[in-house]
């Protein structure tokens, strides 16, 4: 069960995810990446069924892309995130996709929202999935404060990480954390 | 008054780690209407799976080196538990320069590998240039993905050599598609995997790769019921690909084997004296 993380700080969001690709009990790669950077100041992180979740993060980005085609102005963090949402609950009934998501941007306000394969859409400070998501929610609880600066984001994200390789059964090792700002995305270094 | 009663939904089934008795309210009493998307395929994969009895019940697997890329298959088919054959193919030759190997079911694997040759010949006719290899997976993951809690079984990867040098796809009926430097598929690849991780080098020479292909499918045969027969290892290159092992018997390299670490008849419980 893939593990995602993320929180927002003082002017930035940031978002971790596990690299290993599940096939039944084998590892497929240990080495891939699930988070989709969309339009350049978006982040989709995707969780849940490995065909799924590849699946629906690409589409969710050409999507995106087309609307940027289309309009010559890139979405709002908000109305990217109730866009998928809306594409996510038409879709519940007729041909689902299990795929657990989270959405960070910074357009004024560095914005994270939780999204839920069912269609479950919240804005929130902090959030987790999978199993390994449960040990991290107490942790960030404990840890996060408002206006964090990107060093004290970093200590925290380590933290999660460490945790997760401390009590989670299965192995977990490495992780790909990425920084989401004005500027735009950053891909952190967590061995 | 028409009947209407096939609207009420009676199916009801939640992801496998969410059990409502214990981690919701007693007094909690609303639950889903519809079947939640796990629930979807499972019921088609079930119904599916009466039809046809298969588990992918064989060896293949790839890796890329400095040299290319490496085939190596074993050749056996059964049903149930009766070997149909020992001497199968499972490679499937798709042009001069795509391979795909053959997991799961052997006619899915074969029709739709045969279809993606058409589909690959047809975009170089229309656009005057191979296919790249990502390209040719992309269009099989969407064709099988198309037919996704169908019941269609096929483990397959993708190998080939285009602009951007050696490339190696899984690709699966669940629609999952993967880029990656090694990968083994099938009942057997578990203990293919053994092998493969402790060998495994990127700067390995032609002959210790095929060495290495060929162990890890002798390996995988000798201890999966549904794996065995000869082994068949291909060499993929910037030329197109090589049928380096044409058949290599597995029960051979078993006696080899045993010979090499000086444990031939060591179990043998027979004393005979003269």
């Amino acid at each position: 069960m893939d593990t995602l993380f993320g929180f927002v700080g003082k002017d930035y969001v940031i978002v971790a995810a596990d690299r290993a690709a599940q096939f039944s009990i084998v590892k497929l790669l240990d080495s891939d990446d699930k988070i989709t950077e969309l339009d350049g100041n978006k982040l989709l992180a995707a969780g849940g069924d490995t065909a799924d979740r590849i699946n629906f993060s690409d589409l969710m980005q050409k999507n995106i892309h087309l609307y940027y085609y289309r309009n010559s102005v890139k979405l709002t963090t908000q109305a990217t995130a109730n866009f998928i949402r809306t594409v996510i609950s038409e879709n519940l009934r007729k041909k689902p996709a299990f795929a657990d998501l989270l959405i960070g941007g910074v357009d004024n306000e560095p914005e994270l929202y939780y999204l839920d394969y069912l269609g479950v859409m919240q804005k929130v400070r902090k959030a987790a999935h999978g199993h390994a998501g449960h040990f991290l929610y107490g942790l960030m609880d404990n840890w996060w404060k408002p206006d964090l600066t990107l060093d004290e984001g970093k200590e925290i994200v380590w933290k999660c990480i460490q945790q997760v390789r401390t009590r989670f059964l299965i192995n977990q090792r490495k992780f790909v954390v990425k920084v989401v700002s004005k500027d735009g995305i950053t891909l952190l270094d967590f061995d | 008054m028409a009947d209407l009663s096939f609207l009420d939904s009676s199916d009801f089934a939640l992801p496998s780690y969410f059990s409502p008795k214990e981690d919701l309210n007693p007094d909690f009493s609303e639950t889903l209407s519809f079947p939640t998307p796990q629930d979807l395929v499972a019921k088609g994969t079930a119904e599916a799976k009466k039809l046809h009895q298969f588990a992918k019940g064989t060896t293949t697997l790839g890796f890329v080196f400095q040299g290319g890329i490496i085939i190596a298959v074993d050749a056996r088919a059964t049903m149930g538990s009766f070997i149909g054959s020992n001497k199968v193919k499972k490679v499937i030759e798709i042009n001069d320069y795509l391979l795909g190997t053959m997991a799961g079911g052997a006619a899915d694997c074969f029709y739709w590998e045969t279809n993606l040759a058409r589909v690959c010949r047809m975009y170089e006719l229309k656009n005057g240039e191979r296919i790249s290899v990502g390209g040719a997976a992309k269009i099989l993951c969407d064709m099988v993905g198309q037919y996704r809690g169908y019941g269609l079984s096929m483990g397959t990867m993708i190998a080939g050599w285009d602009h951007k040098g050696p490339g190696l796809y899984m690709v699966d009926d669940d629609g999952i598609r993967l880029k990656g430097d090694l990968f083994s598929v099938g009942s057997g690849s578990v203990y293919a995997y053994g092998v493969l991780d402790s060998h495994y080098r990127f700067d390995m020479s032609l002959d210790e790769a095929v060495q290495l292909g060929r162990r890890a499918i002798y390996h995988a045969g000798h201890r999966d019921a549904m794996s065995g027969g000869v082994v068949r290892v291909y060499h993929v290159h910037q030329n197109g690909w090589t049928n380096v092992i044409v058949a290599e018997d597995i029960n051979l390299i078993h006696d080899i084997h045993e010979e090499e670490k000086g444990m031939k008849n060591l179990d043998d419980q027979v004393t005979f004296k003269h």
